[in-house]
């Protein structure tokens, strides 16, 4: 836990330099937005099944967070299962293209996952719950609340506030 | 009592002042901590909506959460500081200078943290997510508004005060001045006689000890003068308490009249006065004074339903020359009044220490007379008395007679006067009537004769309530009978208390009892108390006897047709000269006594005269 914020914070500090690690700037971003969420109790376990594609670069960086725990649940970070399979995640990283068929097959469900959407991600067609934006030197987010009411997720009116855009 | 009254105010004051102060620190306390919880709370809601914003280092955002501070006028600066120490955002009041933006740091939250001052309240939160410390919240809480809470409370409280002050003021100005004047009211009935206006026998006193003292120190003489007023009781008695009171106020202020403005005049007794006057040259100026006082009482008085002659005695004494302190200057004085009452009233008279003397001797006499009484070393003389038409002897005057051991014989003249001015008067007539009647009773059962015995009777035994009833008592006891005895009392005595001297004789004579008036001619002899006094005899004074029968005759021929007009029998005592006896026979007196027919004699001289003129008469017979 400590070894993350240290991270987040080196990210922080980076970004005052203009040096922007991205990556490490998106998975913090992502780590922290897994603490303002609140899942529903059924889908209450042990573990925080983050599904991203370990081949990006944004993928592996998250797979550094494997084991850290947020609110006494640990981070599993997983790669994108296939088909049916994607409503086991309890967050989706969309980055690439193939992230983005998993999120088409769990946009048609309403289940209870963090859609989150890379800042370069090229892909936009289907819903997410946040999406990551660049803005400027800064990065920033947006949020479908909307989308996350679907999905029976609670967000913090902490992070809605946070947020550049809630639609 | 006006110092007494500030003093008391001042130390309520102080109380108040004391109370103000506790309750101003107190206040200051509770409002300094209400101002710390404020702090505390804002700082606590700021960490909680800031952590996210820290998490996301969106700094836009948390100064957001800062700026809503300005809703809170009492925070003047406040501040958001990363764990590693670094400022990520501040807020500081509107108009507010750069330094204290810079104040916000949580450095100074540990330094400056104090309950009582008007320092800056510092507070800090810390921020923190799911247990993770993200970094400190830190708000800053001017005491401005405190202070300006704290003034108003502190002008309130000073307010109130001064109020309370003033009215403890009041209440205890009005309250001392009332006791102010109630001592002075207190002091005045203390010290004065009510009846006069003069000062009364305790402040006379006090001032006579005062003037001593410093004319001591002066070498100045001053003479007291003691005044007491004659027969004082005989003007209560006979007309009255009210006039006896208004009495006293004229002489009161004959009295003020005849001295200085400087001299001091009291009322130290219910006739006695006491004069003090100060003598500026010559030691002669106190009986001066005392002379000039007593011709100023010796007038007459104008009361309402008389006019009295109130004449006086007066002492004097004078200080130094004849006592050097209070108590010897006051009995000096007193001593002198006695002499001057002695000397027959209405004078004044000096102290002399030959005075001192005569007063010891006196004072000795009435103690030693006291034990005679007790231990019956008295005896009685009887002097016969004879009926002038047949020249026997009918009776006998019972005389008092005291050989004492170591005086020897002790005239009654002198010892009479000493019992007189003590209750001791009343045992020793006591005395003499039990001794009189028992010795008659053993004459008249020895010779089986018939001849009373006449008993002189005090003032002071007159005036007691049981008086008629002892005289029975005593009758009884000794078993003479009652016409036998002749009580005789002094028409001066009678006189001072008409009412119950009149009841007294009546009960004797109901008794049996033989009366007679001694001394007649001597004191006011008036007509008419003649009539109203039920008296057997009545005894013509020795000094209209004495000068017959060359002169006199007149008024002695006049007491006996009037008596007899009366049916009173008349006594002739001190005839000394067979002229005197000579004349009386002609003149019609009835009985006569003296030195001519008989001495005072022993019981034994008595019983031997009588049991003689037994055999002279039975022979005749």
């Amino acid at each position: 836990m400590l070894a993350l914020a240290a991270c987040a914070c080196t990210c922080l500090r980076a970004q005052a330099y203009a040096q922007v690690d991205l990556y490490s700037l998106e998975a913090a971003y992502i780590y922290n937005f897994t603490e303002f969420t609140e899942w529903p109790a059924a889908q209450a376990g042990g573990t925080l099944v983050v599904c991203a594609n370990p081949r990006t670069e944004l993928g592996a960086t998250l797979a550094k967070l494997d084991g850290h725990s947020v609110s006494g649940k640990a981070w599993s970070v997983k790669p994108i299962p296939e088909g049916a399979a994607v409503a086991a995640c309890n967050v989706l990283v969309v980055d690439d293209t193939a992230s983005s068929a998993a999120t088409k097959a769990a946009s048609v469900r309403d289940g209870p996952i963090l859609v989150v959407r890379a800042a370069d991600a090229d892909t936009s067609d289907y819903p997410c719950v946040v999406t990551l934006v660049r803005d400027g030197d800064r990065l920033r987010f947006d949020i479908d609340n909307k989308e996350a009411a679907r999905r029976h997720l609670g967000l913090s009116s902490k992070l809605l506030r946070l947020a550049r855009n809630v639609s | 009592m006006k110092e007494m009254a500030r003093v008391k105010l001042a130390g309520f004051g102080v109380a108040l002042l004391v109370s103000g102060l506790v309750l101003l620190i107190y206040q200051a306390l509770s409002l300094r901590a209400a101002l710390t919880d404020d702090a505390n709370m804002q700082a606590d809601m700021i960490a909680d909506n800031v952590s996210a914003a820290l998490m996301f280092n969106d700094v836009r955002s948390a100064q957001e959460v800062l700026h809503s501070l300005r809703l809170m006028p009492y925070v003047a600066s406040a501040g958001i500081y990363t764990v590693e120490g670094k400022r990520f955002a501040s807020y500081a009041r509107p108009g507010a200078s750069a330094r204290a933006l810079a104040e916000a740091n949580p450095a100074n939250v540990i330094a400056k943290k104090r309950r009582l001052s008007f320092d800056d309240v510092f507070v800090a939160a810390t921020i923190a997510q799911n247990d993770k410390t993200l970094g400190t919240v830190v708000v800053v809480a001017t005491t401005e508004q405190m202070t300006k809470d704290l003034f108003h409370y502190a002008a309130f409280i000073g307010g109130a005060s001064l109020c309370a002050l003033w009215i403890a003021f009041v209440v205890t100005s009005r309250m001392s001045a009332r006791i102010a004047q109630a001592e002075k009211k207190l002091e005045y009935l203390a010290s004065t006689d009510p009846l006069t206006g003069l000062p009364n026998r305790r402040a006379f006193y006090e001032e006579l000890n005062e003037r001593l003292q410093r004319g001591a120190l002066a070498c100045s003489r001053a003479a007291l003068i003691l005044v007491d007023l004659d027969d004082f009781k005989n003007v209560n008695d006979t007309l009255g308490h009210g006039a006896g009171d208004e009495l006293l106020k004229h002489v009161s202020v004959a009295l003020r009249q005849s001295v200085r403005i400087a001299d001091l005049v009291s009322r130290i007794g219910g006739d006695e006065f006491a004069v003090l006057v100060a003598i500026t040259k010559e030691k002669s100026e106190g009986i001066h004074t005392a002379e000039r006082i007593a011709r100023a009482l010796a007038r007459p008085f104008d009361l309402p339903r008389a006019s009295i002659v109130a004449s006086a005695s007066v002492g004097v004494s004078v200080f130094p020359d004849d006592a050097v302190d209070v108590a010897s200057l006051v009995s000096s004085a007193d001593i002198a009044l006695y002499a001057a009452k002695s000397a027959g009233k209405n004078a004044a008279v000096e102290f002399h220490p030959s005075m001192t003397v005569e007063a010891r001797r006196r004072a000795r006499l009435e103690t030693e007379l006291r034990k005679a009484l007790e231990t019956d070393a008295l005896h009685l003389a009887y002097q016969p008395q004879f009926e002038c038409r047949t020249g026997r002897m009918i009776g006998a005057e019972a005389l008092v007679r005291w050989a004492h051991p170591v005086d020897g014989e002790i005239s009654p003249a002198e010892f009479v006067p000493v019992a007189e001015d003590s209750e001791l008067i009343v045992a020793l007539g006591q005395w003499v009537l039990r001794r009189a009647c028992r010795d008659a009773a053993r004459w008249n059962a020895e010779q089986g004769n018939i001849m009373h015995v006449a008993v002189n009777v005090s003032a002071r035994q007159l005036r007691q309530v049981q008086f008629s009833e002892d005289v029975k008592a005593v009758l009884a006891e000794s078993g003479l009978s009652p016409h036998l005895l002749e009580l005789e009392l002094t028409e001066s005595q009678l006189m001072a208390n008409m009412t119950a001297g009149v009841e007294a004789m009546c009960q004797l004579r109901e008794a049996g009892i033989r009366l007679s008036l001694d001394d007649f001619g001597t004191g006011y002899s008036s007509l008419s108390y003649l009539q109203s006094f039920p008296v057997n005899n009545l005894k013509i004074d020795r000094t209209f006897v004495k000068p017959l029968p060359q002169a006199g005759q007149p008024i002695v021929t006049a007491i006996i047709s009037m008596a007899h007009s009366f049916g009173i029998a008349v006594v002739a005592e001190g005839v000394e000269e067979p002229a005197q006896l000579a004349w009386l026979d002609d003149a019609g007196c009835d009985i006569v006594q003296g030195y001519l027919l008989g001495r005072p004699m022993s019981f034994e001289g008595i019983t031997d005269l009588l049991r003689s003129e037994c055999e002279d008469t039975e022979p005749s017979a």
